[in-house]
């Protein structure tokens, strides 16, 4: 009758030794920056692009071919919108020729772009930077912005790059609960000279 | 009075066996609400704006399991936008200790993902 007794003891103060489980807590949770407001917001600017080549090479205006758009920055109201890398643009067509390592065609070829929103966390290291990022946070309410095309990058076949400054400024206005919208179709000259 | 003797033996032993210590947390990142704060499993205040200390937590816990080393976790909540941090250091709590964590702007972060 007394073993129970001294059986359960034992067991209690047995508990009262420091074990090495060491492991850290497990967590599940979010890590990326959410909304908290419950509001459909805008997330996303659709943009179609065609590239016509400036060359001393060519006589009339072409239309850049290309499997790969290295790099756009897009500003909204003279903020950064996206930076955009390395956009696969999936294009399957043949060209009608070829200049200074650009591969062209005779008719014009629209690339569409789907800007979202860039964040970059690369760079935030305490808590005061993500403070500053999340106060910096550049939301779209409803209202009219200014966009503008800032930078345009695309690499030959060679890996040289060619870039463009555009500045190419257009308005758009937001209506409520937008998620995305089309900003138009722009002509982006590249000068490949 | 033989029938309790067992009872009080073991809520005894029991009590022998577990420790407890205070732990408070300080808000001091600017513009910023922490919320959901987590030590480890342990929940330690809901909301805290900025210049805000949260309620003391006492947890009480077996010997064995002190002294505990945790990160801090929570989230960070400014402009309608929220991000899930946790501290890179770790903090040990031992039994009877009173521990404040002050996180202030420079006090270095992570999210997990990246």
């Amino acid at each position: 009758m007394k073993y129970p007794l001294i059986i359960a003891i034992l067991l209690l103060f047995a508990g009262c030794n420091k074990t090495d489980d060491d492991s850290s807590y497990y967590h599940d949770l979010e890590n990326t920056i959410y909304s908290t407001s419950g509001n459909v917001e805008f997330e996303e600017l659709l943009i179609l692009f065609n590239f016509p080549i400036v060359s001393q090479n060519l006589n009339s205006d072409e239309y850049l071919i290309t499997q790969n758009i290295d790099y756009i920055k897009l500003k909204i109201n003279n903020r950064v919108w996206a930076e955009l890398h390395n956009i696969n643009t999936d294009l399957q067509m043949n060209s009608d020729g070829s200049v200074l390592n650009f591969e062209y065609s005779n008719e014009k070829v629209e690339y569409l772009v789907v800007a979202g929103r860039t964040f970059d966390e690369t760079d935030l290291f305490t808590a005061g930077d993500f403070a500053e990022a999340l106060n910096g946070f550049l939301t779209l309410d409803p209202g009219t912005y200014v966009c503008e095309i800032a930078e345009i990058q695309i690499t030959n076949s060679l890996g040289e790059s060619v870039t463009a400054y555009p500045h190419i400024f257009q308005e758009f206005t937001l209506e409520a609960d937008t998620k995305s919208l089309l900003l138009g179709e722009f002509d982006i000259e590249l000068n490949i000279d | 009075m033989k029938n309790l003797f067992l009872p009080i033996l073991l809520l005894l032993a029991l009590a022998a066996c577990t420790e407890s210590a205070k732990i408070q947390v300080q808000n001091n990142i600017h513009n910023s609400r922490m919320e959901n704060i987590n030590f480890g499993s342990y929940g330690i205040y809901s909301s805290l704006l900025p210049g805000e200390t949260s309620d003391e937590l006492t947890i009480t816990e077996l010997r064995k399991e002190w002294p505990m080393r945790h990160y801090l976790e929570f989230y960070l909540v400014a402009n309608n936008k929220q991000v899930y941090l946790r501290t890179q250091e770790m903090f040990t709590l031992d039994y009877d200790d009173e521990l404040l964590i002050v996180i202030d702007d420079t006090t270095v972060v992570l999210n997990p993902l990246n």
